[in-house]
């Protein structure tokens, strides 16, 4: 992958935020013919603009194309699900250039794992580590405690309080249903406690810094794919509605998704799956209403050794 | 987790129920089955944190009362409120939601503030005018999108 980046927008406006953003570390071009999007190159695209070339886009890695929407949450997931989008930014002023470069910086890097990325260097942090469901929610409010919410609106402790007990239900009861279902294990009720066998672990981590909350929750695993990502999301979306099945009701990833101003997934699979939420700091709960939320999704291929003989 | 807490007080032909802490997948509401009153009032007022699991064993436990039960929800918090919005069948068609919590932000002492309201004080999805429980600053401005925060009086 090459740090050449092709924007195509019919704002100069969008190009010139996102240049002002990349700084120095990349090259922007604008509106470049097409045949310069090679297959290694990255793209950012508002909207109307990724509409009226959506075919072209087809023929481009998705991981490769960043589009930038204006619209509001229930459209966005169904661009996403329609286009097979892996980056969608919501189009917010001030800092969509700067959330879009930061996250092209991140793939660039290879480095797609943990919170480092998304949080200054003197941020503070917390990491707590489960390997049970026994005490997760009095173990993260404990977490919680370490943090000042002062410069926020009320609700966050709320939501990260929401969005932790999904995220890390979801890594304890439904994350090793592979592995249960290969030795003739059925999936376990949330209403039954929850061990995790051998070195598989549930690491939460909690961080803040002078733009934001974030809580990323990572399980050893590796089962939460684009697909089965993009159809829980649908169908939350769509239903709005509880499922009644017994390792959860289907409606966890949604609620977190829409308790945040980024979602992000970083998945590897069979090996990992990480669900990274941000809130930005902000006083006003209807700023935290009114952001365009963003969505990403990264997935780390694994390598196949081969054995030279 | 803290367990749900569930107090009843009996008021002859009513049913007051108090809810205190976290609803979640081991809320059981078995001892608010096959009570005899006609009405039955909820106070979510001190409830904490509800999760998925929660808002369908909730939903279980709603679809099972009986039809002719009314039923009034009260002092709904803000966290219960966003629910409400974001998955369908929370309350049950037909109950009354009589008040609930609205954010509020005061510029003066740059604080928010959780307003209770009476449902009735909305009128067209309108927040009402309040005043800050802090500083006592008149018509503070309410601090959600009003189209979106109030779209479930119009689903009940």
């Amino acid at each position: 992958m090459n740090n050449q980046i092709a924007v195509y927008s019919e704002s100069q406006s969008i190009f010139d935020q996102l240049l002002e953003a990349a700084g120095d570390g990349l090259s922007l071009e604008f509106n470049p013919k097409w045949d310069v999007a090679k297959k290694d190159q990255l793209i950012i695209c508002d909207l109307l603009t990724f509409e009226d070339m959506a075919e072209k886009f087809f023929e481009l890695p998705k991981g490769n194309v960043y589009v930038i929407s204006p619209l509001p949450d229930d459209e966005n997931m169904k661009l996403i699900q329609k286009y097979s989008l892996m980056h969608l930014v919501g189009q917010n002023e001030k800092i969509f250039a700067s959330e879009i470069i930061h996250h092209i910086k991140k793939q660039i890097s290879k480095k797609i794992w943990g919170l480092n990325s998304y949080l200054d260097t003197d941020a503070t942090m917390k990491i707590i580590s489960l390997s049970d469901s026994k005490f997760t929610n009095e173990l993260f409010q404990d977490s919680l405690a370490h943090f000042d919410f002062k410069d926020y609106f009320a609700s966050p402790i709320e939501y990260l309080q929401v969005m932790a007990n999904e995220l890390i239900s979801n890594s304890l009861y439904k994350g090793p249903n592979k592995k249960r279902r290969a030795v003739g294990q059925d999936s376990v009720d949330r209403k039954s406690p929850v061990f995790l066998k051998g070195s598989d672990l549930v690491q939460v981590t909690l961080g803040m810094d002078d733009k934001g909350v974030a809580l990323s929750v990572q399980d050893s695993f590796g089962e939460l794919s684009y697909e089965i990502l993009i159809s829980s999301l649908k169908r939350s979306f769509e239903e709005k509605t509880a499922m009644d099945k017994k390792d959860g009701a289907g409606l966890g990833l949604y609620l977190t998704f829409l308790h945040s101003n980024q979602f992000i997934i970083n998945y590897k699979q069979g090996y990992r799956t990480e669900v990274i939420c941000i809130i930005d700091k902000n006083k006003r709960y209807k700023n935290y209403k009114q952001r365009i939320r963003s969505f990403h999704f990264f997935q780390e291929v694994a390598v196949e050794k081969t054995i030279n003989k | 987790m803290k367990r749900l807490l569930i107090n009843k007080q009996i008021l002859q032909d009513e049913l007051h129920v108090e809810l205190v802490g976290h609803i979640d997948e081991d809320s059981e509401f078995k001892e608010l089955k096959n009570l005899e009153q006609n009405k039955i009032i909820f106070d979510f007022d001190k409830i904490t944190m509800i999760n998925s699991c929660g808002i369908r064993e909730w939903i279980k436990f709603n679809e099972a009362l009986p039809q002719s039960c009314a039923i009034v929800y009260k002092n709904c918090p803000q966290i219960i409120i966003e629910q409400i919005n974001m998955v369908h069948g929370f309350f049950r068609e037909g109950a009354v939601i009589e008040s609930f919590y609205a954010p509020y932000f005061c510029e003066k002492c740059d604080k928010e503030s959780k307003v209770h309201l009476k449902s009735s004080q909305v009128v067209n999805r309108k927040a009402p005018k309040a005043s800050c429980p802090h500083c006592g600053n008149e018509g503070i401005e309410f601090d959600a999108i009003e189209a979106q925060y109030f779209s479930f009086l119009g689903r009940v």
